[in-house]
């Protein structure tokens, strides 16, 4: 469907990875996921969830430790930090560019394959549209379907719900679980604690880091030693506590 | 992009700049020290009162200065009008100088410099009409200031001489080449076509004015009947291109190259140098190759404005060619 | 696939209007002929005079279309690079650095054709420090590093180029040089243009296979790289191409600016954004401006107006004018 290649799924580990830019270091971390699993990444602003992506991604190297990770690794950025003018259809296409060496452009079935994706998550009709037209939540979205288009093994989104209205928040997370079910790997890292409920495992940037299913892990007591002060309302439906 | 004029006043602001860190040492001041408001005013004063002159605002290259006299070995203090290095009011005050002179338009952007250098300096400021069919009138007027009226009185009764020699019309059409690739010219009028077209010679660019650019088949269009230039470069590459040497109707074409050195014959730059080439269009068949009594008059004109006379070598090399 | 034509629609229109304006100046000059003299001059016989206007007209015209495709080129190439709608192929210091080059060999001497290949490696040096001083620079956005280095190799040259007008001849170097910097498509030789318009191909064709990788590399270095290319590499190449170009062109016209600005805009109203229509429908517009403006050029007597000025005169208002409406569409 989404042309993930089967040599292509692969586990994620990581034993010892300090990642780090500058005098600014985080880890070691232990991860050990395989594919289709979904883990949400939790930590103040500042405790490094962007360099963590980068470096899962390759885009910046590990400053210690060993990572195996799936590639190609697809980067969804937070919304608004993706500009372009192009039309829909092309940006979607563009997650293939990597395939082919010497085409000069997307080829039939490159555009195809976009446009399935683009159905898949529902935004069909915007394939003609320019992108810098569209709301945040329906950038998302297509930056969604290109990755589905790139058929990336491991997926990670930066705030991908960050300022979006709840029906785009939730057709995004939704969009997210559907990678996963094909086989991706996804790791989001988030603010949003409904959102890193909903997946399969959570990783909070505590000095050690803890991993561990979100059931567990997600009390109350961890996320007040996470951002240093207590929650006053409920991470699983926003209830104030009692 | 760098504009034309942020180009412009980065030169201008280099300007003083490299003037401090090139200028030599100025020679001691002599009683009663000239400055030559440009390059035209220099050449004037060189040739009636040398020992006067402070110094260049161009100094002649290596190769010029060895037609010159010992004389013209004067430091290059840069021009207070425009065209060539600029040299500011107080530089030219620490020069010392007694007079000022300057040789060319007189216009309202002289007149504006003459007063404000007169105000700022408290200094006597000679302005001439450069033309050149008043150059008896410079002379005599210039020998007055410098002090050397006899001398300047010879000098003036040389170029009336010169003028009354030249035919006033009946000369070929001509086209001025100028710039390495020949393209850009002088349109009537112009100080660099002066000469010739005293000469009874007939520009054939018309439509313009002053210095420009033309397209190569302009200059086919006008097929003018002779090439004239002072630029070696552009007459190295004309002499075997068809454009240049041959006109439209397939007949050779000449192309007269002027001597350039010390200083051209017929411009650069527009001053008292432009005698030779008076000499030569007024000689007997200035299209031909040189005669003798050329050769005598041009060696004889070196001496008296130059104050040396070219060796029988260095004539063959200040003679115009005729590439035809 | 009726969208596929609408691509090909305004594409194929320019290049009509490109051929017909290259005709029109063919048949336009001084020179008393007649057009259908012209063809036969074409086909070999034809009067001598025909045959001599054409041999003078074609150098010009064929200088006017790769420098204004070559310019137009490069400007939609770096505006995509730096993301940014004011990039112009002047950032690099390419064009400062060819000036510079030119006026030393003027000062030496050297003849015309050696100006255009003293220009042409001057651009290249400009060129080439700009990128490895960019290079050099680790940290920090390396969009805003280019951008520096650009404007500090430009100025190194400008000041080259300015102490060049200072020695000049005032009354023969100085008029010259001025000429030069204010461009002209006249001034080069047939062999010269043929030269520049096969390094300006060689650009076109690697731009070309570029293609959507310009796309991807506009949406950002992390982003292409997310999209498994090889993007530092890319960027480099594009913008050594970007630069050969600008260097072979403004090498045979002295600096003509605003078409390498105004070129992408325009073709950007007429067939989007994405590279792979812009490029050609820009390098197309750039060319076609260049010939008009070529012609206005020679339109007010024998005296030609410099197309450096022209383009500006004309690019200036046409820019804004363009801004404006394109302003005026989006939300």
């Amino acid at each position: 469907m989404s042309g993930l290649r089967a040599d292509m799924r692969a586990h994620m580990r990581a034993r010892g990875l300090v990642v780090g830019r500058g005098a600014f270091r985080l880890g070691p971390l232990e991860l050990d996921l395989p594919p289709g699993r979904r883990l949400a990444v939790l930590g103040p602003n500042g405790a490094g969830k962007s360099t963590l992506l980068r470096t899962l991604a390759g885009l910046t190297p590990a400053l210690d430790g060993t990572l195996s990770a799936p590639r190609p690794a697809a980067l969804l950025p937070p919304p608004g930090e993706v500009e372009a003018a192009f039309p829909v259809r092309h940006m979607v296409a563009l997650g293939r560019i990597g395939r082919s060496p010497f085409a000069p452009g997307p080829s039939r079935a490159d555009l195809a394959a976009a446009e399935a994706a683009l159905d898949r998550l529902g935004v069909a009709d915007l394939a003609d549209r320019p992108f810098d037209r569209l709301s945040s939540g329906q950038r998302q979205l297509v930056l969604i379907a290109r990755t589905a288009a790139q058929g990336g093994a491991l997926v990670l989104a930066d705030e991908p719900t960050a300022t979006l209205d709840p029906v785009h928040a939730a057709r995004v997370a939704a969009a997210l679980d559907a990678l996963a079910g094909e086989g991706a790997l996804v790791v989001i890292a988030t603010h949003d604690l409904a959102l890193a409920a909903r997946q399969d495992a959570v990783l909070l940037l505590t000095d050690p880091p803890r991993t561990g299913p979100a059931g567990q892990i997600l009390t109350p007591a961890a996320l007040a030693a996470l951002y240093g002060a207590p929650l006053a309302v409920c991470p699983g439906c926003g209830r104030p506590h009692g | 992009m760098p504009s034309r004029r942020a180009l412009l006043a980065t030169a201008l602001a280099l300007g003083p700049a490299a003037l401090a860190g090139c200028q030599r040492a100025p020679a001691p001041v002599r009683a009663g020290g000239v400055l030559a408001a440009g390059q035209p005013a220099a050449l004037l004063i060189f040739t009636l009162a040398p020992e006067r002159l402070i110094g260049w605002p161009r100094r002649p290259v290596a190769e010029a200065l060895a037609l010159l006299s010992p004389l013209a070995d004067r430091p290059e203090v840069g021009a207070l009008a425009s065209g060539g290095r600029p040299i500011d009011l107080e530089a030219a005050a620490a020069l010392a100088p007694t007079l000022a002179l300057d040789y060319g338009d007189v216009d309202a952007d002289s007149q504006g410099l003459a007063r404000r250098t007169r105000a700022a300096l408290n200094l006597p400021y000679q302005l001439i009409d450069g033309r050149l069919a008043l150059s008896p009138a410079a002379f005599r007027e210039a020998g007055r200031r410098l002090g050397v009226e006899l001398l300047g009185e010879a000098r003036a009764a040389d170029a009336e001489q010169l003028l009354a020699a030249l035919p006033r019309t009946g000369g070929p059409s001509f086209y001025l080449a100028r710039s390495g690739d020949g393209l850009e010219t002088a349109f009537p009028g112009a100080l660099a076509v002066e000469a010739l077209e005293a000469g009874g010679w007939s520009n054939v660019a018309v439509g313009g004015a002053g210095l420009g650019r033309v397209t190569a088949e302009q200059l086919a269009a006008w097929d003018p009947e002779v090439i004239v230039t002072q630029d070696a470069v552009f007459a190295a590459a004309a002499a075997d291109q068809p454009l240049w040497c041959r006109r439209r109707s397939g007949a050779r074409r000449r192309i007269i190259v002027l001597a350039s050195r010390p200083f051209g014959w017929i411009d650069g730059p527009p001053s008292v140098n432009r005698l030779i080439g008076l000499a030569w269009l007024g000689s007997r068949d200035p299209l031909g190759p040189p005669d003798p009594a050329l050769a005598a008059n041009v060696a004889g004109l070196h001496e008296r404005l130059y104050h040396r006379r070219p060796t029988p070598e260095e004539m063959l090399g200040l003679l115009p060619r005729v590439l035809a | 696939m009726s969208r596929a034509l609408k691509a090909v629609v305004p594409l194929f229109a320019a290049l009509l209007a490109v051929t017909g304006l290259a005709l029109g100046a063919l048949m336009l000059g001084p020179l008393p002929t007649s057009p259908a003299a012209l063809l036969a001059a074409a086909a070999g016989a034809g009067d001598s005079t025909a045959q001599l206007a054409l041999s003078l007209r074609l150098p010009a015209v064929l200088t006017a279309v790769v420098v204004g495709a070559g310019l137009a080129l490069a400007g939609a190439t770096l505006q995509a690079l730096f993301r940014n709608p004011l990039a112009s192929p002047d950032l690099l210091g390419v064009s400062s650095g060819a000036a510079a080059g030119a006026a030393l060999a003027l000062l030496a001497g050297l003849a015309p054709w050696a100006m255009q290949g003293a220009a042409f490696l001057g651009g290249i040096a400009s060129g080439t420090l700009t990128l490895a001083a960019a290079a050099a620079v680790r940290s920090g956005d390396p969009r805003l590093a280019l951008i520096l280095c650009g404007v500090v190799v430009g100025a190194l040259a400008a000041a080259l180029l300015g102490l060049a007008l200072l020695a000049a001849d005032p009354y023969t170097e100085l008029p010259t040089l001025t000429w030069w910097l204010l461009g002209a498509f006249s001034r080069a030789t047939l062999a010269e243009a043929v030269v520049a318009l096969g390094l300006t191909s060689a650009a076109a064709a690697v731009l070309l296979t570029l293609g959507a990788r310009l796309d991807a590399l506009a949406l950002g270095e992390d982003q292409a790289r997310a999209l498994g290319l090889p993007a530092r590499t890319l960027r480099l190449l594009a913008l050594a191409t970007a630069a050969l170009a600008t260097s072979a062109v403004v090498s045979i016209s002295g600096l003509v600016g605003w078409i390498g600005l105004l070129a992408p805009h325009a073709a950007r109203l007429l067939v989007g954004e994405t590279a792979a229509r812009l490029l050609p429908m820009s390098a197309l517009l750039g060319a076609a401006v260049a010939l008009i403006v070529g012609q206005l050029a020679r339109a007010f007597g024998p005296a030609e107006i410099p197309v450096g000025l022209l383009t500006a005169l004309v690019g200036a208002p046409a820019f804004l004018a363009l801004f404006i409406s394109r302003a005026g569409r989006r939300p």
